[in-house]
Parts: structure tokens; sequence; C-alpha cells
């Protein structure tokens, strides 16, 4: 029946729990789009960025800075995101299955930036041990 | 929890901690932010963080904690509501008819109901871990989900630990090989700087 409706009049779910399943599509939709891509984030992903690198860091080390600031920013973003998640699961509705999906955002992005700490410290290694060979 | 007075309070966290602890703190609804302050400063106290880096990670164990007391705060409170549902199959099990109806008065505090399920209870031998445990039973797929939910937290706050002890490692085992390298350098420096001193003959010339 659904389908007899022409698309462009179509006005979306309209039960309780059809817009609930709705408003979880775009919430995972949401964290599927990469923070960089997200403009609104761009200053607070930079300015975490230069305080990671500190000063006269070199091209490696603010490159890894730059990706350790994007991951912390999604990680700040996937987390506002499961508290207001785990306020439903305390108002008594079912969503600990979109927690668990949640959480499997939050591996990634903890991924993502121990890699790029693990390259930071590396480029610093690097760096450091130039400054004592000249 | 009591909030603790100032002075048993640790330092306040340095400027390069602020950066990362500026995140708002991950409260819900009825949740005390003095109870959050006084967990974060503790983890802040207890791990030293150094750069901005050990900021990141201390603010994760704490929030990380802090969401493993959540969950078992639920889980409790999770457990009590559902004590009637435990009643209700005890009462079913010692043969009452009327169990829900009986396990709703008595769930409401109601007296005559409280009094005809204690004797009740009594007369079966059954404490209130039968009523307890019946709801654990027959919620256990909830409690099993929240569970896992606790163990998901607790590994990433053992995870970020485990970090924060592999970065210093790892950043001592540097510093330990550039002073080796510095050393090493400063030898063949001075070995070539070393005055050797002339041959008897050569003097004369």
């Amino acid at each position: 029946m659904s389908g007899a409706t022409p698309a462009g009049r179509r006005t979306g779910p309209r039960t309780p729990h059809g817009k609930a399943r709705v408003a979880r599509n775009a919430l995972r939709h949401g964290l599927s789009v990469p923070v960089a891509a997200d403009a609104a984030l761009a200053p607070e992903i930079s300015a975490l960025a230069r305080r990671i690198a500190g000063d006269g860091a070199c091209d490696a080390r603010r490159d890894a800075a730059a990706r350790i600031a994007e991951a912390q920013i999604d990680l700040v973003r996937i987390r506002r995101v499961r508290l207001a998640v785990t306020e439903q699961l305390l108002a008594g509705q079912e969503v600990t299955g979109e927690l668990v999906r949640i959480d499997r955002y939050e591996r990634r992005a903890l991924s993502r930036r121990r890699l790029a700490i693990h390259d930071f410290d590396a480029a610093g290694w690097e760096a450091l041990k130039l400054k004592v060979a000249n | 929890m009591t909030t603790p007075s100032p002075s048993s309070l640790p330092s306040l966290p340095t400027p390069s901690t602020a950066l990362a602890l500026s995140q708002p703190a991950p409260l819900t609804t009825g949740e005390d932010p003095a109870t959050y302050d006084d967990l974060l400063a503790r983890v802040v106290a207890a791990v030293k963080p150094d750069g901005v880096i050990e900021d990141l990670w201390v603010r994760d164990v704490a929030d990380d904690a802090w969401e493993v007391l959540r969950l078992r705060r639920y889980k409790a409170g999770y457990l009590a509501a559902c004590r009637r549902d435990g009643m209700t199959i005890v009462l079913d099990g010692l043969g009452e008819i009327m169990a829900t109806r009986l396990s709703r008065s008595w769930a409401a505090r109601e007296p005559a109901a409280l009094a005809d399920v204690r004797q009740r209870m009594a007369d079966a031998g059954l404490g209130d871990d039968a009523v307890m445990g019946s709801a654990f039973a027959k919620h256990i797929n909830e409690f099993d989900r929240i569970e896992r939910l606790i163990g998901v937290a607790m590994g990433r706050r053992a995870a970020t630990l485990g970090e924060i002890a592999k970065h210093r490692a790892e950043l001592a085992e540097q510093l330990a090989a550039a002073t080796q390298i510095a050393a090493v350098q400063q030898t063949v420096e001075d070995a070539e700087y070393t005055v050797v001193a002339p041959a008897p003959g050569e003097a004369a010339a």
C-alpha cells in the first residue's frame, strides 16, 4: 500500500515506533560522516592539533597531531550521542542494541587515535635522533 | 557520595589538562557534577598526566569509570523495579491463582498484601533471594546486555591505562637511547680532539 503514494507526497513514518526508528537511522548516519567533512568542527580540530603538536614540530609530527585531533573530536561527538542514548536507556527505552552499535564507532575512533599517537611518538623519536646526531 | 573538602582534593589541573578536560562532563539527568569532578580529580591525581595526549587518556579513564558506576547503579535499580515480576513468579509457584494481583498489591506496599505474602513465604521457607532470583531470571537478557555494556566500558578503561603505561615506557626507552647516542657522540668528539703528545725525536725537530 505504501508504494501507492508518490514519493514526493510521503510524509515519513507516523507511528512513534516508526519515528523512533527513523531517528536512529539519522543518528547512525550522522556518526558515519567523517568529522573532517563537518566545517563547523574544523576550528576545534585545528586548535587541538596545534596544541598537541606544540611549537616547532616537524611536518610528520604536525600531520600525526592533526589525525589525533580529528579522532579525538570524533570521540567527543560519538560520546555526546552515547550520552543521549543512555538517557533514553535510563528512561526505560530499549536502546542497548543502539549503545552496542555506538560502541563500534567509538572503537574505530579509538583505534584511529591510537595509530595516530603511535605515529606522533615515532615522528618525535626520529626528530630527537636527528637533533642528537646534529 | 559526599563532596570532599577543597583541601582533600588534588591540585588543580595544569593548563594542558584543562584543555583536554574542558569537554562537558558526561552526566545524565540527576547525576551529581561534584561527584564526577571528584572522580576526575582523583584520576588526575593518580595518573599525573604529562602533556596533552595523556590528558586525553585521563579524561577517557574517568569517563569510562563513571559509566561503569552509572550502569551498575542502573542494574541495581532495574532489579529493584523488577521485584514485582519476581514475586508474581514465586506466588505462582506457590499455587496462588491471583499471583499477579497479589504481587501488585505487595509492590504497592498494601499492609494486607504484605502480611499475606510474608506468611506464605515463611510457610514455604522462602526469602527475598527467591523473589530477586526469579526477577533476575525473568529479565536475564536485559541484565546480560547491561553486563555487556559494563564489560565494554571496563575493557576500554583497561586499554587506556595500558596505552598510558606503554606510552611512558616507550618515551623512557627513547630518552635512554637518545642519551646513549649523545654519550657515544661525545666520546667520538673527545677522541677527535685529544692532544697527542709528540714523540721525543719529533719535539726536538
